[in-house]
């Protein structure tokens, strides 16, 4: 009896194995090329015709990560659908990707094709190491990014400003109940049943901390402390217990939450009257792929108004001019100007990690 | 003439003795280098980072700026917290764990209780069960507000309960899962005791209670105290439960603020070496203590082997017994692997209803079918069990030549490598990760980054398990037998493999057996030495639980769980045909 189980299951292991074998992706996808062989999507020249040839001969590229895995398969999915080109995603937390990132460099071993990750320390971190190399845009993609999303002549980009809002579970929270703004957050019902991620897990969070301490002031953190919020080590997880009811609210990325909710995620997004802290994600080539042209194929659709409308689609705000403003579902949020978004400048930014930091473990009693 | 010849004669035999010291040092002396590299390096890096103001990175050790700086950290409130979160867990899923194996065993092995081989098995089962997997079924399972049991609960109108989140969820788990620990060794000892002595106790006139009190409890406490600090430092150490059941509850223990120190960013390794230090300290006062009250008397249990012990009659206890043995298989096994598995054939990741999901078209296999596919896991599937195999080998082999070296020669230095050999069981997982890390980006040698690194890391943690398995068996073995094919001539080598080694190949390979369960099983080595192309399929299932993909991290768990039992099977097949053709 154990001895047929053991060999059914054999099979069982065998016969997906041969399944993984098989189902290999087809070359090339939906998207059209022109007639010299160009890669162009919504009137942009994504990649000439030698760069996205060789690009699809170099096959899968592997997309080190710090946003959640969720929202980047969304994004990798849609670009495999339009370029046959596979992304092999390995997400962590930007603090332990970058950690990976420069060990794995140091010893030359860097797995990175592409790396994708916010924290203006982190990212200035790799550039020092070395970690990056230029990519190369096509005059259609670099003419439409705005100015800013451009960092160190081009080594590497911002690729688009995550929100950093809250959200609360609508199983365990009915709506007349529901937070609406920053402040509802203090209410004492919420008292252990909220969470907030550690202020070290990126640049995300090191953000949050900013717009917190900056608009809604010490007080607001401290009264936010005082309800015993559970603390995570990454939004992925923090997300994921607010999906399952462990906590009833809790401070989420806006595109983290969205695309768990596309996945049926009982999760409510809220758009606060006190506004939301907004942060970069960083884009850059590793110096050590070997795959440069679907690199630089998938650099260049991310920044199109392909990959920005996308983007936009999931609650973050683009990097390339002439975008819709962003949503989430049918809630259209506030122009990037508006005072809804709370972004601080690269060197308030800097400037701040280290008080910010001190003073968040100090209020929340969090140790490390 | 006869002068010279002599002369001859002593200054060859001088020579000839100079070139067999040579010689007989040579295999002692490249012994130490590897042990020197495998195991002292590493501590030696984790104690000179404490001290150190820079993280040991390639081109990066420095030993200028020596500080204390670092140990202020152990004076903070974070690391007191959690050195006394430590020791309570420690003590607590000790005792439990004690509790539920000494009970199993003494069921299982002296008494008349109904089903005693399927209770072996309730007590053996768990082993094969990593404890992580363990604590994510349980806290899919115990969660306070999102838990299976509790959602069970409310489709039942019934209040919530379970919650599993906090200290004594993390005491609960940790007990369950290293019972069987207490369970092997104790039954062992209980089932080799020598009869006579109750026998004696017996005769003159005592109660069965009285025997059990007076003379097969005293015997057995050798068992039982090794078995309890065994598991005290096992679950002091532990990371990967600590890290999913307390990191939710807010409890943390050394090993999670190791970790934490680890991953911050930049990150603090300086710091997280001084808390290194702490744990090894308390890891080490612990051992001091037990050597201390075990060593005060000598104990010799086994030495009647083969002879029928009379089993304890547990009258109207006998079902009772049993009902306790299936509750913990229950808890350990049952509810656990249906966790697994409902999360995993759930199409939704988020549970609203148990019982509704069974009416409903809310199952399907579509999850479990996506990470039976899904190349990351199959990869590090044959990463695991590639290395596992690989790490077994070498282990076996590095301790029986040690072992032989300590136990059957009389090399100068021999003892040196028994302690060398011993010390990883004193430094706790996370620490030796952390040096074996900093070791191998140090060393210019290209293999940080493949999969040998990890295997060399393996064969360095679990050495102290090796050498003991290897060494019982070695003296178990007379020593005049491969002597006496030295005197008709062989060579010692050949000795040693035409006589030695085939008498112990049955415990040699219970030994590969031990080794490779326990590479398998392994997270917190390889927490810090794995990359992207040497993914483990047990830092996959930690990398999902962290990420909240819990889904495909219970999925994973599963296929996990079947690779480890079909092991396991293989192997104590393959186990069982050595001792046939003997």
């Amino acid at each position: 009896m154990r001895k047929r189980m053991t060999v059914g299951l054999a099979g069982l292991a065998a016969a997906s194995l041969l399944l993984a074998g098989c189902s290999g992706g087809a070359a090339g996808g939906s998207a059209e090329t022109n007639e010299n062989g160009d890669l162009v999507i919504d009137g942009e020249l994504i990649a000439s015709a030698d760069v996205y040839e060789a690009a699809q001969e170099e096959g899968s590229i592997v997309f080190y990560t710090g946003a959640s895995e969720q929202s980047e398969s969304d994004v990798a999915e849609a670009f495999t659908e339009a370029t046959g080109i596979e992304i092999e995603i390995v997400r962590l937390a930007p603090n332990k990707l970058s950690e990976r990132v420069l060990s794995e460099r140091a010893a030359k071993k860097l797995g990175a094709d592409v790396i994708r990750t916010s924290g203006e320390d982190l990212v200035a971190g790799f550039a020092d190491a070395g970690v990056f190399e230029p990519v190369e845009l096509t005059d259609d993609i670099s003419s439409a990014l705005i100015p800013e999303a451009t960092y160190d002549d081009g080594l590497y980009y911002s690729s688009f400003d995550r929100i950093y809002s809250f959200g609360y579970n609508n199983q365990v929270i009915s709506d007349e109940d529901a937070p609406k703004n920053w402040s509802d957050l203090l209410d004492p019902e919420f008292a252990g049943k909220s969470g907030i991620v550690q202020v070290g897990a990126g640049g995300s969070t090191a953000a949050l901390t900013r717009f917190q301490l900056d608009t809604l002031g010490q007080d607001w953190l401290e009264a936010y402390a005082a309800n015993d919020p559970r603390i995570f080590d990454s939004s992925a997880s923090l997300t994921d217990s607010l999906a399952r009811g462990e906590i009833a609210v809790g401070t989420i990325p806006v595109a983290t939450a969205y695309s768990a909710s596309l996945d049926g995620a009982p999760i409510t997004i809220a758009t606060p009257e006190e506004g939301a802290a907004a942060y970069p994600f960083y884009l850059g080539m590793s110096a050590s792929t070997d795959k440069t042209n679907a690199v630089t194929v998938f650099v260049n659709w991310l920044l199109s108004s392909a990959g920005q409308e996308l983007a936009a689609s999931m609650g973050d705000y683009p990097v390339h001019k002439d975008m819709p403003n962003p949503t989430i579902g049918d809630v259209e949020l506030p122009s990037a100007d508006s005072d809804f978004v709370h972004r601080a400048s690269l060197d308030e930014s800097l400037d701040n990690l280290e008080s910010d930091a001190e003073l968040w473990m100090d209020i929340f009693g969090y140790t490390g | 003439m006869t002068l010279e010849k002599s002369e001859l004669t002593r200054r060859e035999q001088t020579l000839g003795r100079a070139r067999s010291g040579a010689r007989r040092l040579t295999v002692p002396l490249i012994l130490y280098a590897v042990l020197a590299v495998l195991i002292i390096l590493p501590i030696a890096l984790v104690v000179l980072s404490a001290f150190s103001t820079s993280t040991p990175r390639p081109g990066q050790i420095d030993l200028v700026n020596l500080t204390l700086a670092n140990f202020s950290t152990l004076l903070g409130p974070g690391v007191r917290g959690a050195a006394i979160n430590s020791l309570i867990v420690g003590v607590g899923s000790s005792v439990l764990a004690l509790a539920i194996g000494s009970f199993l065993a003494f069921v299982t092995a002296r008494t008349n209780a109904p089903a005693r081989r399927f209770l072996y098995f309730v007590g053996l089962v768990p082993m094969f069960l990593p404890s992580y997997v363990g604590a994510l079924a349980w806290s899919l399972l115990g969660g306070e507000n999102a838990g299976l049991l509790n959602i069970l609960a409310r489709d039942l109108g019934l209040p919530a309960v379970a919650d599993i989140y906090n200290i004594s969820g993390l005491i609960f788990i940790l007990g369950l899962y290293y019972a069987p620990y207490a369970f092997l060794l104790i039954h062992s000892s209980l089932s080799l005791m020598n009869p006579d002595l109750e026998e004696a106790a017996r005769v003159h006139g005592s109660s069965p209670r009285t025997v059990l009190r007076k003379v097969t409890f005293p015997l057995s406490l050798p068992a039982i105290l090794g078995a309890a600090i065994l598991i005290f430092t096992l679950t002091v150490e532990n990371f990967p439960v600590a890290q999913i059941i307390g990191n939710a509850g807010r409890v943390d223990t050394l090993p999670t603020y190791i970790y934490r120190l680890m991953n911050a960013a930049p990150a603090r390794g300086n710091e997280a070496a001084a808390v290194a230090i702490a744990l090894v300290v308390i890891v080490l006062i612990v051992t001091a203590i037990q050597r201390r009250i075990v060593s005060k008397r000598t104990y010799t249990t086994v030495s009647g082997k083969g002879l029928r012990l009379t089993p304890v009659n547990l009258g109207w206890f006998r079902v009772p017994a049993l009902v306790i043995g299936c509750l913990y298989f229950a808890l350990s096994t049952v509810l656990p692997m249906l966790a697994l598995f409902f999360v995993t054939i759930h199409k939704s990741p988020y549970v609203n209803t148990v019982l509704g999901s069974f009416t409903s078209d809310a199952l399907g296999f579509d999850v479990f079918i996506d990470a039976l596919e899904d190349d990351v896991v199959l990869r590090a599937t044959v990463n695991s069990v590639v290395v596992a195999i690989a790490a077994a080998l070498i282990g076996t082999l590095l301790s029986f030549i040690v072992s032989y070296l300590v136990n059957r020669t009389k090399v100068p230095g021999r003892n040196g490598l028994g302690y060398i050999s011993m010390l990883p069981l004193a430094v706790p997982s996370i620490v030796l990760g952390l040096g074996l890390l900093w070791t191998w980006l140090m060393i210019p040698l290209p293999v940080y980054g493949t999969l040998l690194v990890l295997v060399i890391a393996f064969v360095a943690a679990q050495l102290p398990q090796g050498y003991q398995g290897a060494s019982s068996s070695i003296l178990q073995i007379h020593g005049d037998l491969e002597d006496s094919a030295v005197m008709h001539g062989a060579g010692r080598v050949r000795a040693i493999w035409k006589i030695t080694a085939p008498l112990l190949r049955v415990p040699l390979t219970s030994t590969f057996l031990l080794l490779l369960m326990l590479s398998m099983r392994e997270l917190t080595v390889p927490l810090f030495l794995f990359t992207t192309d040497t993914r483990l399929i047990s830092i996959v299932i930690f990398d999902d639980f962290e990420n909240g993909i819990l889904q495909r991290s219970a999925a994973t768990s599963l296929l996990y769980c079947v690779v480890i039992f079909v092991l396991a099977y293989l192997a104590r097949r393959f186990g069982a045909d050595q001792r046939n053709t003997r």
